[in-house]
């Protein structure tokens, strides 16, 4: 078993030739670089801090600023655009839209006559058990 | 030179720049040994030594010489080394890994390193140990300081010292038998 005394005491680590000449000169610049730049450290702190305050700031008047009305927004779109959308989602039922409309009478006739105007009124109810495929019902 | 005279140079302004030359020639070595020992590598030893000084520089009018100056730089150079390894863990935090295996690797394949394969196994062994029974080995076993000068530096009592020496080799040589 080796014990610790059996190994010769040596540090194995190196340092580059001439670093102690080298090391008081690096040291003596590093002390006066320190020195004569307080004003630029002071400005790194100022930024350090200073700058995310400023960003916060300016992110807070975007996100609290007023913006244009759903209204205003809705009138800038084409009307086309609106229909076709309304027409291809089923988020929004089309009579949700039409009850919440202010209709005059004449409006309403129309509507109703655009509605009905392509159906066939049968009157007689032969004629209506004609169309109907009992077989297959 | 006397640590009073070297003292008072660097109290005096028009001789404070040589009092700080000579105090850095005085004690550069022992600082960058102590240091190099704790961090192993060579760029990383050399920034610390330097900032060391600085701090010694920054910090020299406030010795109130109830230590030996030695003791003082050495204590400034010990805490820059601890703060240095455990900023270094905390980069590791999220990783399963400690900074041993990188320190270890650097012992095997840095170019700043010879002697033989025991000092090699040595070195690593030491890197096993918690840094601050790291610390008062290399001070005791390389740098051969009395424990009484250890426990100045350290701020630990003589018998914790000696314990933790103890300690420390019987773990070294078990690791260096494996």
């Amino acid at each position: 078993m080796r014990k610790l005394e059996d190994i010769p005491k040596k540090i194995p680590f190196k340092v580059p030739e001439g670093y102690f000449d080298q090391l008081p000169m690096a040291i003596q610049a590093r002390m006066t670089g320190r020195q004569r730049t307080p004003m630029r450290s002071v400005l790194n702190v100022s930024l350090k801090f200073v700058l995310p305050v400023v960003a916060l700031i300016v992110a807070g008047i975007f996100w609290l600023r007023p913006g244009p009305s759903p209204l205003d927004q809705l009138e800038d779109i084409d009307t086309e655009q609106i229909a076709l959308y309304l027409a291809s989602t089923d988020r929004v039922d089309l009579e949700d839209v039409h009850e919440t409309m202010d209709w005059t009478e004449s409006e309403l006739d129309a509507l109703q006559d655009s509605v009905y105007s392509n159906m066939e009124y049968k009157e007689n109810l032969d004629d209506i058990l004609e169309d109907i495929d009992l077989e297959n019902l | 030179m006397e640590d009073s005279e070297l003292l008072s140079k660097i109290r005096n302004p028009d001789t404070r720049n040589y009092g700080i030359n000579l105090l850095v020639r005085a004690y550069q070595q022992r600082v960058y040994w102590h240091v190099r020992k704790m961090v192993i590598d060579h760029d990383d030893a050399d920034d610390l030594t330097q900032e060391v000084f600085i701090k010694v520089n920054n910090a020299i009018d406030r010795f109130r010489e109830d230590a030996r100056l030695f003791t003082w730089i050495y204590r400034i150079a010990t805490n820059e080394c601890l703060n240095f390894l455990d900023k270094k863990r905390k980069r590791f935090f999220f990783s399963v890994e400690d900074i041993e295996p990188e320190l270890s690797s650097k012992v095997d394949s840095s170019l700043d390193i010879d002697g033989d394969e025991i000092q090699r196994r040595l070195q690593k062994a030491l890197l096993k140990l918690p840094d601050k029974q790291r610390l008062v080995f290399n001070m005791k076993y390389f740098d051969d300081l009395p424990y009484e000068q250890i426990a100045e530096i350290t701020n630990t009592s003589v018998g914790a010292l000696k314990a933790s020496y103890h300690h420390a080799v019987k773990k070294i040589e078990e690791f260096i038998n494996e």
